[in-house]
């Protein structure tokens, strides 16, 4: 069995364009990230700092205002450092972490072009009590979490495209069976029915969750490297896209946006291998699987907005879509309760389940 | 002793039927399946494979259903597919390797197995390298060697000397004459030469039918006196070409001499000889040959 196993996820991870399309993409998330250490600036006390310099002042300076945050915390940084605007000439900061904060989340700056200070004010009335209010509720932990804002923007991106790539690697998986007619003498062979196909699915999944695991630590490693641990007990709320349901902390937050990037891959896999067991050739296999992907796409952006089925069938068509391995990931982006979380994982595990069991029933029994 | 019962098998893809209520009795020996393309051969293979299902009728082992018996039946089966699939960036070490894991053959076994199938087929020398390297004759002989890695009881070989030289094909036969004993094997060839000296019994295989069958004396003696041989001069021969069915055209001078399979005496002076395999399968599969014959005429 072991041989087997081994030699399904050699025939997997053979596969050059998978490795060739992963090294692409880490090596852009790389230089992107450390393209921004290099361009990220900070000023403090009328001394800008560049660079990895620049964070760790930011990181030191937001120190100073961690914990609970409170409207006297956010007094205190205007008082000190007054609003954060972008130099009109070379763009650059001129501000830090804790000011471009304030200025964010407190004020009109991001309705203004963010040139001229004089034009920033605090927000007033419903502004006030729809934007700024909740976060001064007392919940609320603040502590430096740029990186990881930015960290859970490039991991949604990463997984899309690692998506992409797993299709790639594993539409093959039966149809190049079929392709190549070794199918034959594999389903004639003592194993070839049952287990050796069991053994094929689990190296799929296997490499899958590999594969997504040390994209997902690559990343953690260099925004490690770049931004140290600071910040990730802060409030997750803190974070640029967190609606809905979601855990307390930015680690918790992070964690389980990773853990919902594993399960849509785990999805993918199985409903891949669904698809490639009904396909005699990979090429149709993989774009059969690449429209499947972007099929809730299509959904989410032109159907639903449409209420194309009525307004209960299109909700009950939305969440199905929302549970498919390319909305899965973003879920925390959406405003969905736990338990229609919880909803979206059923139904991700069901799918998933019921595509690699048609998979290996439609393999044991084709015959082309 | 092992036994294999085909109990009226039929097999139809939509409205054509590629093998018609085909019963057969197998036991230990070789047997030979002589068929034109399209005769139905590698259908009726697949069905004895397990990989395609009967329309109609039943396969059965020593009395059990094949599908019955699933993985037990598969353990005692060796198959060469006619179009032999492998993975090019494979060695054939480990080609073979991965295969005798399929096999469910023992780790500790499979090494000196698969060693012995190398040696036997005489890849061993380019056991590392990648198949896709190999010539169209050593890829057939791998394709022997993983049929034969579980020491199979029923040995299912579809054309399996396509792609070799003459040297390769009779070293192949001997392959197949020594394992025999205890074993039920299939060939499947058009052939004639591939069974001709080892195959118990030949099998006539035409439109997905048993035409005849027995061993190769039986089924000879069957056409006894429909073979005929006498010299004809160069014209001549040409327009007999035209008329009968001429299994071979051989020059002794100025004159040819002329081997014809026909039920009445083609001319004046033909005396009748003993007729051989390849005179039988012309004798049975003449439409098709006239068919080529009209090709290969029309072509030149």
């Amino acid at each position: 069995m072991w041989t087997i196993w081994k030699e399904e996820l050699y025939k997997i991870a053979s596969r050059k364009l998978v490795w060739l399309g992963v090294s692409l993409l880490l090596a852009f998330v790389t230089f992107r990230l450390y393209s921004e250490q290099n361009t990220y600036s900070s000023t403090i006390d009328g001394k800008t700092y560049r660079g990895a310099e620049a964070i760790k002042k930011d990181q030191e300076l937001t120190r100073l205002y961690a914990g609970t945050l409170t409207l006297d915390k956010v007094k205190q940084i205007y008082e000190e450092y007054g609003f954060f605007f972008y130099d009109k000439d070379d763009k650059t900061r001129l501000g830090n972490y804790c000011n471009w904060f304030i200025s964010k989340e407190f004020t009109n700056f991001m309705q203004t072009d963010g040139y001229d200070p004089g034009q920033v004010h605090f927000y007033t009335g419903q502004d006030w009590e729809f934007n700024a209010e909740p976060l001064l509720h007392g919940r609320i932990r603040f502590d430096y979490i740029y990186g990881w804002s930015d960290l859970a923007e490039i991991y949604l991106m990463t997984i899309i495209v690692l998506f992409i790539l797993l299709i790639i690697g594993l539409t093959p998986l039966f149809s190049e069976e079929y392709q190549l007619k070794t199918a034959d003498i594999l389903r004639t062979t003592r194993r070839g029915r049952q287990s050796g196909i069991w053994m094929k699915i689990l190296a799929a999944l296997f490499f899958s969750v590999v594969l997504v695991l040390a994209v997902t630590a690559y990343l953690w490693g260099i925004y490690l490297d770049v931004y140290g641990t600071q910040g990730l007990d802060a409030s997750s709320a803190l974070l640029s896209f967190a609606y809905g349901y979601y855990p307390e902390t930015a680690a918790g937050f992070l964690v389980f946006l990773f853990f919902l990037g594993l399960a849509g891959a785990i999805l993918l896999t199985g409903l891949t291998a669904g698809v490639s067991a009904f396909c005699q050739s990979p090429f149709l296999a993989l774009v059969i699987s690449v429209a499947g992907f972007l099929l809730p796409v299509f959904w989410i952006k032109v159907f639903a907005p449409t209420w194309i089925l009525g307004p209960r069938l299109t909700k009950l068509v939305t969440h199905f879509m929302a549970s498919m391995p390319v909305y899965l990931p973003q879920n925390p982006g959406f405003s969905f309760s736990g338990g229609q979380l919880i909803l979206h994982l059923c139904i991700a595990l069901a799918v998933g389940t019921g595509g690699i069991l048609l998979g290996y029933r439609r393999y044991r029994s084709a015959s082309h | 002793m092992p036994e294999l019962t085909l109990d009226r098998i039929t097999k139809h893809f939509k409205n054509k039927i590629a093998v018609d209520n085909v019963s057969l009795c197998l036991k230990e020996g070789i047997y030979g399946f002589l068929g034109a393309n399209g005769a139905g051969k590698t259908t009726l293979l697949r069905m004895i494979c397990g990989v395609l299902k009967p329309t109609a009728g039943e396969i059965r082992y020593d009395g059990a259903e094949i599908g019955r018996l699933d993985g037990d039946y598969r353990c005692m089966l060796g198959y060469l597919p006619q179009d032999f699939g492998y993975y090019p960036d494979f060695s054939a070490r480990r080609y073979l390797e991965y295969l005798a894991a399929c096999k469910a053959i023992p780790r500790d076994l499979s090494r000196d197995k698969v060693q012995e199938m190398l040696r036997l087929t005489g890849l061993e020398a380019d056991q590392r390298a990648k198949i896709k390297t190999f010539s169209g004759g050593m890829i057939r002989r791998l394709g022997i060697a993983q049929a034969l890695l579980n020491d199979p009881e029923i040995l299912i070989l579809d054309e399996p000397t396509s792609g070799l030289d003459p040297k390769e094909r009779i070293r192949f036969r001997n392959i197949i004459s020594s394992l025999s004993k205890g074993r039920i094997i299939i060939l499947s060839t058009h052939i004639v030469s591939d069974v001709e000296f080892i195959a118990d019994k030949i099998l006539l295989m035409k439109q997905g039918r048993i035409e005849s069958q027995g061993a190769v004396g039986e089924i000879t003696k069957d056409i006894e006196g429909r073979v005929w041989e006498y010299l004809a001069d160069q014209e001549e021969a040409l327009r007999m070409n035209d008329i009968f069915a001429v299994s071979n055209l051989k020059n002794e001078g100025e004159k040819v001499r002329l081997r014809i399979v026909s039920d009445a005496c083609p001319r004046e002076g033909a005396v009748p000889v003993h007729p051989g395999l390849e005179d039988v399968y012309l004798y049975h599969f003449e439409e098709v040959s006239e068919h080529v014959d009209n090709l290969e005429r029309r072509a030149l």
